[in-house]
């Protein structure tokens, strides 16, 4: 099923409800990111993002109880089955990226490498962590939060914004309870099953990032 | 489906469920509550239309009567179901995620409800409109540094929100709870009413009129008790226990995977983003109930 917003023809009364053009849209929203932190955004076909149900089951070491995760992260987040039916509504969004300097271990792990959801755990009150890979996922959580609520200004109702990496909003989350930051928690893009080395390759950018860059990646998912 | 509150008023065909409805909108406007009303031309339209069957135009005039601002007849192929709209549930989680029992994960799915909507061929949509006050206006004017994520917070928002969107709630819910009790006296035992954002049934704020204007046992003692200040304006269910009003609590059209926004526009009513963006101050719930 497929909804671009003003599309549907009207029955019966004379309405404004205006015509949209998808790519002024979201080339827009394209700058509108790079304006407001991205390193790099562009426009995406929803086709290039590729689920992969393995992706969100190896989020955790075997044996693994998922105690070191968040309510945005497996088990507790949606996952690569129930994306995938949303997944399927899309046809196009947004793709970001944003970097900062780091050594190359944890560039290495803002990409992805080993069991990224335990190891992250144990790596989370480091200094080097709390310096570079905590506040580059606050900027591109700004970053997807900002443009999601612009294309919703913009009609498209149904826009959704993933962030790559577990959630930093909360120093530790309770994964017992609700979350204590809704509205603005999202799941990351791995969580929910998006293999986003072979995501990256399908829409023709260089995964390995710029050099010795911590990159990390978000998807606005737009009409 | 046996509904004991029309009974409890007198039987049906006494009217007096309906009546009561009427006089609850003549008690809210003595209250205050100003209205945007486009009844007359509401029923031109109907009336015009020519393809409606005596029963639904009979309906339209209830949700009318009842408090809706406007009401239509509509082919239940309008409606659009589509999971992603509960999508937006989760991600964000909305703030009512988890704590209603109307709302997601508790409500059916979208998946499930395309199933109950797929047995339905005549809907009636209807909509309450507010004007919202120079306050709320200024309140909720959205600002780069100024996020609904955070203004649901403040206690400003909590004090709005009862003044302005909770009655227009209960509007909104009396007159679909009033159209779906219509339509079973008519006999469209199956028809189910729909309302918007999360449940407020059983907000302290006029429960107790609310219960007798519906035929319902009063509220429990303690069950309604004040709302602590600070708290959000919205309610918070008790979950370890059964919802304490399954006759009249409804779900959100949004809750159970209804793209309201293509439902309006294949309705041909009109709906704006941003939602800032109405230059007459609107401010609008709908709802849905499918008939037969």
């Amino acid at each position: 099923m497929t909804a671009r917003p003003g599309s549907v023809p009207a029955t019966g009364l004379a309405v404004s409800n205006p015509a949209v053009d998808v790519d002024s849209d979201l080339a827009a929203l394209a700058a509108f990111a790079l304006g407001h932190g991205a390193a790099r955004a562009e426009p995406v076909d929803a086709r290039h993002v590729v689920v992969d149900e393995h992706v969100a089951r190896t989020a955790h070491r075997s044996g693994c109880d998922g105690s070191c995760s968040s309510l945005m992260s497996p088990p507790y987040s949606p996952g690569a089955e129930q994306f995938a039916g949303w997944l399927a509504g899309f046809e196009r969004g947004v793709l970001v990226q944003v970097a900062v300097e780091a050594t190359p271990e944890l560039a290495a792990l803002a990409q992805g490498a080993g069991g990224w959801c335990c190891d992250l755990a144990g790596l989370r009150r480091t200094e080097a962590y709390e310096a570079t890979l905590a506040p580059l996922w606050r900027v591109l959580h700004d970053v997807v939060s900002r443009v999601e609520r612009e294309a919703m200004r913009r009609g498209y109702y149904l826009a959704v914004g993933l962030v790559a990496g577990d959630c930093e909003l909360c120093a530790a989350c309770d994964p017992s309870g609700l979350c204590r930051n809704p509205l603005a928690a999202r799941p990351s893009l791995e969580a929910v099953g998006i293999d986003v080395g072979r995501t990256l390759r399908n829409a023709g950018w260089d995964e390995a990032g710029p050099g010795r860059h911590a990159v990390r990646t978000g998807l606005i998912l737009v009409v | 489906m046996k509904d004991t509150a029309v009974e409890r008023a007198g039987g049906p065909g006494t009217g007096r469920v309906h009546d009561a409805h009427v006089q609850a909108v003549a008690r809210r406007e003595a209250l205050g509550h100003r209205l945007l009303r486009s009844r007359a031309e509401a029923l031109a339209r109907n009336a015009s239309s020519g393809n409606l069957d005596s029963e639904l135009a009979a309906l339209e005039a209830t949700a009318l009567e009842a408090g809706a601002t406007r009401a239509r007849a509509i082919a239940v192929s309008q409606v659009v179901v589509d999971e992603r709209v509960t999508m937006k549930c989760r991600v964000p989680p909305c703030e009512h995620y988890g704590i209603n029992h109307l709302c997601p994960p508790y409500s059916p799915t979208a998946g499930e409800f395309a199933v109950y909507v797929a047995r339905y061929r005549h809907a009636l949509l209807l909509q309450v409109q507010a004007r919202l006050s120079a306050s709320f206006k200024e309140l909720v004017e959205e600002r780069d540094d100024k996020w609904y994520r955070e203004l649901h917070r403040e206690p400003a928002w909590a004090e709005a929100y009862e003044g302005t969107m909770l009655p227009l709630w209960h509007r909104l819910h009396l007159a679909a709870i009033a159209v779906e009790r219509e339509a079973v006296r008519r006999g469209h035992g199956g028809a189910l009413a729909l309302g918007a954002a999360s449940c407020g049934f059983c907000d302290p704020a006029g429960l107790a009129e609310r219960c007798e204007l519906l035929g319902l046992a009063p509220p429990r003692e303690g069950s309604a008790s004040a709302r602590p200040p600070g708290s959000p304006a919205y309610a918070r269910c008790d979950l370890t226990r059964p919802c304490p009003f399954p006759e009249v609590a409804r779900p959100a059209m949004e809750a159970v995977g209804i793209d309201v926004v293509r439902t309006l526009r294949n309705a041909g009513w009109e709906i704006r983003f941003p939602a800032t963006s109405y230059p007459e101050d609107v401010v609008f719930y709908t709802g849905l109930v499918l008939v037969a």
